[in-house]
């Protein structure tokens, strides 16, 4: 091979990668999306494999581990069961008088969410974002924006879906907001995700708090539902840190998630009864 | 053989890169698995697939989180042609060279993304101490992962009949 056909094979790799790039680099949002979307719901089954054998192993070693407080573990889920049913046969009661209340009155029934299970397949794959994709997606009537909880509180938001995963962006990322109040007092605020601390705590910060109101360490963060996107009565944390902003205008602080984000397995999305595509 | 033992690696590097718990305290740093695959095609062929495994790689990470399509794609490039470039210049299968492209890929990689990400808008307010921590995290990970990442798929590599058979050669 004479040295033009070399230089020409190279000018011609060096302009066909540039293009490539290029053409990568520029999709429009929606080309980028959805083949984002055919890529994750190609994977996706194998993801759910790998990740479902990955979890009985560390369930197995849990196991292991924590044979010898076995029975305690037992006796303690036990009670919690009990406990657990008496409250429901109770709420159950005051659901009932609740709505006959409602109904003397003339109000307009609440709305009423379903919760959809699913399962935490992975995590962002590049740490850029604290986001966990779930094995749901459009094919199960996953939307953008919808709220996802756990038995312990509020997880985070749908942020994008295809057909068969959805990514979650979690409560502790810096791109989620969620409208808060704190349990018990009324006061409203915004709850925002900040950078992990060095220890890897996870923390949100609350901002806007009136600071005529007292708050203290340990008050109950719960969902406002102002913003339309999270449902009103959510936990979200307790407050663990408060003071006042530069301007001396607002207080401001810090909040622990209640659920554990890092070890997010099954999860719920809500979704308002007869909700359709946005 | 070539492509499908290209494939199955980067496929298999990009579930395990999903599922390993990331370091937290050190900017959420993640191992580098799909790197790893990334440098070792950059050390061990030609242009081509240099260029053919930088371009998948880059599509799996940014298919598999919420990056934009094609930043990872031009990170992933940049540093396999870099490396590529100067792989006749050290000892390309040598564990200690693995280690130290490692080291110097991860946090190249992890630069050119926070570039990207806050010059795009889509990280706005990311502070440049995160991606610090993050890029000596991703550089700790990549020494560890560097050197497994390429024994195994070397090993691939020669029991598909890719690579002429080397027996009883080990890790180190």
């Amino acid at each position: 091979m004479n040295s033009s056909t070399v230089k020409r094979k190279s000018w011609i790799f060096w302009l066909s990668l540039s293009v490539i790039l290029l053409i990568t680099l520029n999709l429009p949002t929606p080309v980028g999306r959805a083949f984002k979307g055919a890529i994750r719901d190609l994977l996706a089954p194998v993801q759910e494999l790998v990740t479902s054998y990955s979890r009985r192993l560390g369930n197995a070693g849990d196991a292991i581990r924590g044979w010898g407080t076995l029975p305690e573990r037992h006796e303690a889920l036990r009670a919690e069961l009990v406990e657990a049913r008496r409250q429901l046969v109770e709420l159950e009661d005051l659901r009932k008088e609740n709505y006959l209340l409602r109904q003397q009155l003339g109000f307009q029934s609440r709305t009423s969410w379903n919760l959809i299970p699913g399962q935490v397949i992975a995590r962002d794959i590049s740490g850029w974002w604290q986001s966990v994709r779930i094995q749901l997606g459009g094919n199960q009537r996953v939307f953008p924006d919808q709220a996802v909880i756990s038995t312990n509180g509020l997880v985070g938001k749908v942020a994008e879906v295809s057909g068969k995963t959805a990514e979650v962006l979690l409560i502790s990322d810096p791109a989620c907001r969620v409208a808060v109040r704190i349990d018990g007092k009324d006061v409203y605020a915004i709850l925002q995700g900040q950078a992990l601390t060095w220890k890897g705590r996870v923390l949100c910060k609350i901002e806007f708090i009136n600071k005529n109101i007292e708050i203290r360490e340990g008050d109950k963060v719960i969902t406002s539902g102002l913003g339309g996107v999270f449902p009103p009565g959510i936990e979200v944390g307790r407050i663990v840190s408060v003071e006042l902003d530069d301007h001396q205008l607002h207080q401001l602080g810090e909040v622990e998630p209640s659920v554990d984000l890092s070890g997010l397995s099954q999860i719920f999305v809500m979704r308002r009864e007869g909700e359709t595509e946005p | 053989m070539n492509r499908l033992v290209l494939i199955v690696s980067l496929l298999t590097c990009a579930m395990l890169q999903a599922i390993l718990p990331a370091w937290v305290s050190m900017g959420q740093a993640v191992p580098p698995l799909i790197l790893g695959a990334v440098l070792y095609y950059a050390l061990s062929r030609d242009n081509l697939q240099v260029v053919e495994s930088a371009i998948i790689g880059g599509c799996l990470q940014d298919a598999l989180g919420k990056i934009p399509f094609g930043f990872s794609c031009l990170a992933f490039v940049s540093i396999a042609l870099l490396v590529n470039h100067y792989r006749e210049r050290v000892f390309s299968d040598h564990w200690f060279t693995h280690m130290i492209m490692g080291i110097g890929a991860s946090a190249w990689v992890t630069l050119i993304l926070y570039f990207l990400l806050v010059g795009g808008g889509h990280r706005v307010g990311l502070p440049f101490s995160f991606a610090m921590s993050k890029a000596l995290g991703m550089s700790l990970l990549g020494v560890v992962c560097m050197p497994i990442t390429y024994w195994a798929i070397e090993k691939l590599d020669r029991s598909m009949g890719n690579l002429e058979p080397q027996p009883g050669r080990g890790l180190l």
